[in-house]
């Protein structure tokens, strides 16, 4: 966070949030969602890599088509 | 011959007198039909500007048409689309309108080529003028130049496929990059040969007809147009997933190429329409705003502009949401953290909050996420001072943060159904996806937190607001323009 801020933050009452909701939030972040989102972003990429290669398009066959 | 014609919609079947107003290689059998079926009758007046000379056309003419054994024009014909209230005077060439604001009366243009088929070139019309059309568009202000009049117009680029040289995916591609021109500076203006030539690892030595495209070219399209593209697939196992992210990209302005494998087709998707009724859940789990959406609003090659796709059932092409298994997001460089991450990265930080601020929870909860820019973001907060409150807005103000920021709004299901929230938090966009803490703060009615990312353990600061009680937060529409029907 910029001074500035923290500053004009703190010159209106602000107070720090309690350490143990923080260290929850990180727990889970730490051991839960961000393996989950590794594992997210692997498997897109796979994916990714697997549809490359469709042929998604082609041209028309007909005036009609 | 006179350079401009004037034709009067009284009733749809005055748009036969176009039959005998353009020249067979225009296809006018197949294009008065497509205008029959798609216009509304908010148009009452179409203006023929004859010998037109348009640059995607021409840049197609130049490196294909005219090395063909037949002989093709290098003219168009572009149709001009205007509302009961404008007219023409043939002596002194020159439209009027009732009120001198000519502008806030047109409802844009078609290009039409002199290839025989396919004949729709570059067009930008509004959505307000095509039936059907509904719910929230991504669009760019246009500028038109006609009989010495600058005019500007709210739309999304579209275009036939040649057929031959460019297929669907290659329109696709041109519309959301040439949106892309008009909406940013930074990007270049792209002509339909540039994006077929971009589609080729290598240079064939010209412009030769294509037997289709793969995603790997649409990607390279994209990459090479300076834009950095992400592909999401559809897997079987967790298929809304796939439609969440969809809805994410679409609602942050990314027009998107989608891809249905199984049709042999792509198109871009442009935007999307909410149902009327309120999202009903059983699960004991969040839901997401992609649970109320009815459908994709696309621009398909083989229509008219904005197509409407809807979730089940088949549309005007045939196809619902469900025959999309890929798209790709052309992405502005320094969006490094994925909706796939915000996805999970959301309800985690929601546990967090609910301890400081009042959060639905349960199946009462309903998430929804989307990029926009910190510029933006303030200027929201600008235009809602009074209903955010001042210390909200001068923090934000004071903020020093990257470009992009993901918003993830938390809203309960009464409060969706009208529109308002009950927190709102702001991601850093350049996040690595492994970052802890990729949240700058987040706000609910009376406190906001933020978050001081200068160091390592998550530190935060918890401020009172002090904005007025009884005002409701409203969810950001941000870059996206609603389709209002003109009938």
């Amino acid at each position: 966070m910029n001074e500035v801020l923290k500053k004009y933050l703190n010159s209106l009452n602000a107070h720090s949030v309690e350490k143990v909701s923080i260290e929850e939030y990180r727990n889970e972040m730490v051991n839960k969602v961000i393996p989950e989102i590794a594992e997210a972003v692997k498997e897109r990429q796979r994916l990714a890599a697997e549809s490359r290669l469709w042929p998604v398009t082609r041209p028309r066959t007909s005036v009609e088509d | 011959m006179n350079m401009y014609r004037w034709v009067s919609i009284g009733s749809v079947s005055d748009y036969d007198e176009l039959l005998s107003l353009l020249d067979s290689e225009f296809d006018p059998q197949k294009i008065v039909p497509r205008l029959k079926d798609a216009i509304s009758t908010a148009v009452r007046g179409v203006l023929l500007e004859y010998n037109y000379i348009d640059k995607d056309y021409r840049s197609t003419f130049y490196n294909f048409y005219s090395k063909k054994g037949r002989t093709y024009r290098s003219d168009c014909i572009r149709l001009h689309f205007f509302d009961e209230t404008v007219s023409f005077n043939e002596s002194l060439l020159d439209l009027s309108s009732g009120d001198g604001r000519l502008e806030d009366h047109y409802f844009g243009y078609m290009v039409l080529r002199p290839t025989m088929v396919a004949t729709i070139g570059r067009s930008i019309l509004s959505p307000n003028i095509r039936k059907d059309a509904r719910g929230f568009v991504i669009q760019s202000q246009h500028r038109v130049h006609l009989l010495g009049h600058r005019l500007h117009l709210w739309g999304f680029p579209s275009m036939d496929q040649h057929t031959d040289i460019a297929v669907c995916a290659h329109v696709a591609c041109w519309s959301i990059l040439r949106h892309y021109s008009e909406r940013y500076p930074q990007h270049r203006e792209l002509l339909v040969h540039d994006i077929t030539m971009m589609a080729h690892q290598f240079d064939p030595g010209g412009l030769v007809p294509s037997n289709g495209l793969e995603i790997n070219q649409a990607e390279r399209v994209f990459q090479q147009a300076g834009t950095y593209p992400l592909i999401v697939t559809k897997t079987s196992k967790m298929p809304e997933r796939f439609y969440r992210q969809l809805l994410a990209y679409l609602e942050s302005g990314f027009p998107l190429f989608v891809a249905m494998h199984d049709r042999g087709h792509a198109v871009a998707a442009i935007g999307h329409s909410r149902s009327s009724l309120p999202i009903t859940t059983t699960s004991t789990s969040s839901t997401h705003a992609w649970n109320q959406l009815e459908a994709v609003v696309v621009v398909d090659d083989n229509h008219l502009p904005y197509t409407v796709v809807p979730n089940s059932g088949a549309a005007a092409g045939n196809y619902s949401l469900s025959d999309f298994d890929s798209f790709i997001v052309p992405l502005p460089e320094k969006v490094f953290y994925p909706a796939e991450a915000v996805d999970r990265q959301s309800i985690t930080l929601g546990n967090l909050l609910s301890k400081f601020m009042p959060m639905p929870v349960g199946g009462d909860l309903v998430v929804r996420y989307f990029v926009t820019t910190l510029a933006a973001l303030r200027q929201y907060m600008r235009i809602n001072q009074s209903q955010l409150g001042q210390v909200l807005v001068n923090s934000v103000m004071q903020l020093q943060a990257a470009q992009f920021v993901w918003v993830v709004e938390y809203a309960s299901l009464d409060q969706w159904t009208d529109g308002v929230i009950s927190a709102r938090a702001v991601l850093d966009a350049t996040a690595s996806p492994y970052d802890p803490y990729p949240t700058w703060f987040a706000h609910g009615h009376n406190e906001a937190i933020f978050f001081d990312r200068s160091k390592a353990d998550g530190q935060a600061l918890i401020v009172p607001l002090g904005r007025p009680t009884a005002v409701s937060i409203g969810r950001m529409e941000q870059n996206l323009r609603p389709v209002v029907a003109r009938k």
